[in-house]
């Protein structure tokens, strides 16, 4: 850090004022009350949350996705009670994604720009399993500068069985039976553990059968005791039933809107 | 922390504009904006308005930068879209496969390339410093105006775009959201011209009071599908502070 030492012979003029305004400058940029949490503060944060919540459960022939339909911003402030979260790119392919709500639009087309490739190159629809794959490789291109959102792919997959795949913001990829992603994940996951997992019931006990009626009233109560305690979830719940061998059925249904 | 970063990309605003109202009625949208842009708290640059006529079906409000803007407006992006009357912009077969940004049954070409430019942007760390209402008409078939609805859309500075059927934007959006939307529900999409226009004006009455930013200054511009779009008059409110007596740090 140069220092100022006073204005000297007219000569050394320039290198004084050279002098003089890196002094300036390094005291400006660098005063001592600065501490590393005030940089850090001050730099434009690329994300925002636009709240929300969604989930999805698959059975045997069918596969089921929710979610809300409030966008917040800075979780307090409703900007609109009808957004959509759930984007179902073809007939069997459902993708609904909860966070940073740009990246959501952004991650929305790249998926459709692909599967339109797909669908010209090979005449047909992509199928869940292969968009699974594709969606996972997709958010890890973006690894350093991530799609800030918990993504879930549902549908039905080739055999005809219902297949739900849930990922983080960098692409990891689990299919599992059933998954929660956004701001009620740890309200929603826990309840559907105990209900779909059955991991509280002891060995003995008779499970009951996952039928799309209990899938679906599953979901209504999860969303519904989400909303109670949840501020950023709310309005309706946007339901989007896929089964095997029918068309895509889309339901709102609604919800407390406080 | 170089201060010569900052003037390269905009992370500070500097002359900005406040809140953008916007309802849908019946036949088109109106939007009100205020004719004020601030320099900080300081009600720098006045009879400036904050809304562009893009073509005959759309009209761009913003609240933000107005310097990024500016830049918008006068770029190729927007001149495009102002000019080649044979583009139906608004035509919703615009392309059959690719869903825009706005939900699949509202599609709007403009919104979305838009949405695209600040996708870009943002991802540069270089946002456009405005959160944009994009107000308009669309036509389901060509040339017919009995099947146009009305189409707002919102975009933020990060990106973020959706559709709504009311939309206070800036401060407006803490103080005036669930008014208009008390309005709304009132009515629904029975909402008259002038019904609307008075819900906007009690809102901007409401921003007098409360935004330190707001002017009392505004227009209403709309877009109907029969009208096109029509900006709106200078219209001038004052408000009532009889209430300002009651205060009891008034001098």
């Amino acid at each position: 850090m140069a220092s100022f030492t006073g204005i000297t012979a007219v000569a050394n003029a320039t290198t004084d004022m050279a002098n003089f305004k890196k002094a300036m400058k390094d005291v400006a940029a660098h005063p001592e009350w600065l501490s590393s949490r005030h940089i850090e503060r001050q730099r434009w944060n690329p994300y925002s949350m636009e709240g929300g919540s969604t989930c999805a459960i698959s059975g045997e022939n069918f596969a089921i996705v929710a979610s809300d339909t409030r966008m917040t911003q800075n979780d307090i402030n409703i900007l609109t009670r009808d957004a959509e979260k759930i984007h179902v790119l073809n007939d069997s392919i459902i993708l609904t994604t909860s966070g940073f709500y740009g990246d959501v639009i952004q991650l929305k087309k790249v998926l459709q720009s692909r599967l339109h490739k797909y669908r010209f190159d090979y005449r047909s629809d992509m199928s869940v399993d292969l968009c699974a794959e594709l969606l996972s490789r997709n958010l890890y291109y973006r690894r350093f500068f991530p799609y800030y959102t918990g993504a879930i792919l549902a549908g039905i997959d080739e055999h005809g069985k219902g297949a739900v795949f849930s990922y983080d913001p960098i692409g990891c990829i689990e299919r599992l039976g059933y998954s929660a992603s956004g701001a009620a994940e740890p309200m929603i996951i826990p309840f559907l553990d105990c209900q779909i997992g059955h991991v509280t019931l002891a060995e003995g006990y008779e499970r009951p059968q996952l039928t799309l009626e209990r899938a679906i009233s599953l979901m209504k109560d999860s969303f519904r005791g989400a909303a109670e305690r949840e501020i950023s979830t709310g309005d309706k719940i946007h339901l989007v039933i896929a089964e095997a061998g029918k068309p895509v059925v889309q339901k709102f249904l609604p919800l407390r809107e406080d | 922390m170089n201060s010569h970063e900052e003037v390269q990309r905009t992370l500070n605003p500097t002359c900005t504009g406040t809140s953008v109202i916007a309802l849908q009625y019946k036949t088109g949208v109106v939007v009100l904006t205020d004719r004020v842009v601030s320099y900080g708290k300081m009600a720098r640059y006045k009879n400036v308005s904050r809304q562009y006529k893009v073509n005959e079906n759309v009209l761009i409000a913003f609240g933000g930068d107005h310097a990024d803007f500016h830049g918008f407006k006068m770029s190729s992006n927007a001149k495009y879209f102002s000019g080649n009357a044979s583009i139906k912009i608004l035509g919703r077969k615009h392309s059959t496969d690719t869903s825009l940004a706005f939900s699949t049954e509202g599609e709007n070409f403009l919104a979305h390339a838009i949405v695209k430019i600040r996708i870009f942007r943002r991802c540069k760390m270089n946002p456009v410093w405005n959160t944009l209402v994009v107000a308009g008409v669309e036509e389901e078939e060509k040339n017919n105006k009995e099947t146009s609805t009305p189409f707002i859309g919102v975009i933020t500075q990060k990106g973020c775009a959706y559709q709504v059927k009311h939309i206070a934007t800036g401060l407006g959006a803490y103080l005036l959201n669930q008014a208009v939307e008390d309005e709304w529900r009132k009515k629904g999409e029975d909402l008259s011209r002038e019904d609307a226009e008075a819900v906007l004006r009690k809102s901007l009455e409401l921003t007098l009071y409360h935004d330190c930013v707001a002017d009392n200054e505004f227009e209403i511009g709309r877009v109907d599908a029969t009208e096109g779009v029509v900006l709106g008059k200078e219209e001038k409110i004052i408000g009532d502070w009889s209430i300002a007596e009651t205060n009891c740090q008034y001098e």
